[in-house]
């Protein structure tokens, strides 16, 4: 057995009476772009902070290639960490900062500046380095705090919503810098945002947590596919829920029962009986659209109701017949082809093969 | 039109104001090169005899000399238990700290001339009673305050996350203060020892009581007064303005500026 670049093995962090971590259990392999996601407090920061040591653990062990590390403290653990508002120390020059960590190991001062040169290269800002961090804009300074932790050369990095601070096309441009990065390094990212898009386009393996709690582990497709649980279904991607109960039950699906109709969709991993309340999750990018009332066996009919512009991407809201919304995204000329406006009364249909259950 | 005439009269307000207190001072720092040995007009000649006065006279020197020694001690002191009661604030939190604050700056808020004469109950009970080494510890104790507010004030302005990115790429906590706390605090740090050197250089009340044989030059101008009036304490006066007023302007400048960069 392999062992993981990081691994926390029923790690756990109380503040006082405040739970920030439950008690979670997880590997990353060594070549990870390992993304942490989840909603503001679920404990993805604190873990992070855990992992650096600068938190210690209530309970549980955190090893780094295979050595427990729970009593290092964080200047002997080589994790370096790129902070959101990068925290770049404003009394020093870009190159001063970047040389920081070199200085504190104690390397001498020539194989210190060529790193540091070689560093500022590579993330392209070379001819910042005399420079006064007063004078940088968002994305320079976030591309001092990369040199600066990656100066030491590191096996593993943590960063802790790097991109945050920047605007929105730099963040998108720096998404594919920094995977290309990491690829070329050859290095273990572990990554903590809460915008889900971004982990999804960076990272090879997500971790979604909620409430200091592990919710699901796997790659963006299995998650985006196939989310374990309720919560994982509606926090990643625009899925739409239909709850009711199980009225049949077939070799290879099951019917369910739910106020605005029946539905078909294949058995999943779990096993379930008549009566059963279950959810079917649908994807709103694999429901087909059509003005007239199609006899198809999954299909929910519903009045517009409103729409989000994305782009490309239109995310239309149906009201349905008992009041909920059902979201539907389309491509700009699917809709205009449909010419529907707001109150149009839509089928929304699609094939059960393309949906998934979760025992509710 | 009305505008600039209401702020006219607010500045002419303030100047009349400002004029009104330091006029007693520029009368002094004027008469002090009157040649008159009274304070009094007509102007009977300018001259530099009474500066010369002072600094022939061994006891106004040894007064002189002692407030400086005192003023440099306690500047060193005060600044570093400043320094490290403001960086205890700025990192741990702990039981009753609020309380523990408040009880820490409270010396400059009572009268002198009561602190005055406890500490000299208090330090003579010690042994350091009518001693400069008496007036070296209260001035700590009235001055540590001063240092503790201004580096208090510097170490607010800066972001938490500074120590721990220091302690994340390898320095230890004791490094950390040395690499990134002191260099941030520095002006503030500068300006702590010229206030609080300042506030011991001018210190009257705790002195007079504290003091014996050893004067300290405030004390000694006192003394002065009460002997012969003579212009000679007018120079003295000037002097003693004038390094005063260096100090603090300096301080001032340092946290001036220093607001400046970080804006």
């Amino acid at each position: 057995m392999t062992i993981g670049a990081i691994e926390l093995r029923n790690v756990a962090k109380h503040f006082g009476k405040f739970v920030a971590v439950a008690g979670i259990s997880l590997r990353v392999e060594e070549g990870d772009f390992a993304a942490f996601i989840g909603p503001s407090g679920c404990g993805k920061t604190t873990t992070l902070r855990l992992i650096a040591g600068l938190e210690i653990p209530t309970s549980g062990d955190i090893l780094c290639r295979g050595r427990k590390i729970n009593d290092d403290k964080p200047w002997a653990r080589n994790l370096p960490l790129v902070w959101q508002n990068f925290a770049l120390f404003p009394f020093l020059s870009v190159e001063q900062n970047v040389e920081f960590g070199l200085r504190m190991k104690g390397i001498e001062k020539t194989t210190r500046q060529r790193s540091v040169r070689n560093w500022l290269e590579r993330v392209g800002i070379a001819e910042l380095a005399s420079r006064s961090i007063s004078e940088l804009s968002g994305g320079q300074k976030q591309r001092v705090a990369l040199a600066r932790s990656l100066v030491t050369e590191p096996s593993i990095l943590l960063l802790d919503e790097p991109l945050g601070s920047l605007d929105a096309h730099l963040r998108i441009l720096m998404q594919s810098e920094l995977k290309a990065l990491q690829r070329e390094l050859g290095i273990t990212f572990i990554y903590v945002t809460h915008n889900q898009s971004e982990a999804f386009a960076m990272a090879n393996k997500v971790i979604i947590m909620k409430d200091g709690k592990v919710q699901q582990i796997g790659s963006p497709q299995e998650v985006y596919r196939a989310p374990q649980n309720r919560f994982v279904a509606e926090f990643v991607g625009t899925n739409n829920l239909l709850s009711g109960k199980v009225s049949e039950t077939r070799s290879d699906s099951i019917k369910i029962s739910t106020s605005v109709g029946d539905f078909v969709a294949p058995i999943g991993l779990q096993k379930c009986r008549l009566g059963d309340t279950m959810t079917v999750v649908v994807s709103a990018d694999v429901v087909a659209l059509s003005s007239d009332e199609m006899a198809a066996k999954n299909r929910v009919i519903g009045h517009i109701r409103g729409e989000e512009f994305i782009g490309s991407m239109i995310t239309l809201f149906l009201e349905l017949p008992d009041g909920s919304v059902f979201r539907v995204q389309k491509q700009q000329h699917e809709i205009t082809r449909l010419q529907a406006q707001f109150g149009s009364r839509l089928c929304a249909y699609w094939e059960p093969a393309s949906t998934y259950l979760l025992p509710n | 039109m009305d505008e600039r005439v209401t702020v006219l009269i607010q500045r002419g307000y303030v100047i009349l104001c400002l004029g009104f207190i330091f006029c007693p001072i520029l009368t002094l720092i004027a008469f002090s090169f009157n040649v008159d040995r009274f304070p009094s007009l007509p102007w009977k000649g300018f001259s530099l005899t009474w500066y010369s006065a002072v600094f022939e006279d061994p006891t106004i020197l040894d007064a002189f000399r002692n407030t400086l020694i005192v003023g440099a001690g306690v500047a060193i002191v005060s600044t570093f238990l400043g320094f490290t009661a403001a960086y205890f604030d700025f990192r741990w939190n702990f039981p009753w700290k609020k309380l523990y604050l408040a009880i820490v700056v409270l010396p400059p808020t009572i009268p002198f001339l009561i602190l005055g004469l406890a500490l000299l109950l208090f330090l003579s009970r010690i042994g350091l009673g009518s001693s400069l080494t008496g007036v070296f510890v209260s001035h700590v104790v009235i001055c540590t305050p001063f240092a503790l507010a201004i580096t208090r004030m510097r170490l607010a302005e800066m972001d938490k996350g500074l120590e721990e990115a220091a302690w994340n790429l390898g320095a230890s906590e004791w490094r950390g203060v040395l690499e990134v706390i002191l260099p941030f605090a520095a002006p503030a740090i500068l300006a702590s020892a010229l206030v609080t050197m300042a506030v011991s250089f001018d210190e009257f009340m705790i002195a007079w009581f504290v003091s014996g044989l050893d004067q300290t030059l405030p004390v000694k101008i006192l003394l002065l007064l009460q002997g012969q009036v003579s212009p000679r304490i007018n120079a003295i006066g000037t002097i003693v303005f004038l390094i005063s007023f260096t100090l603090v302007a300096i301080a001032q400048i340092v946290i001036f500026l220093t607001r400046r960069i970080t804006e």
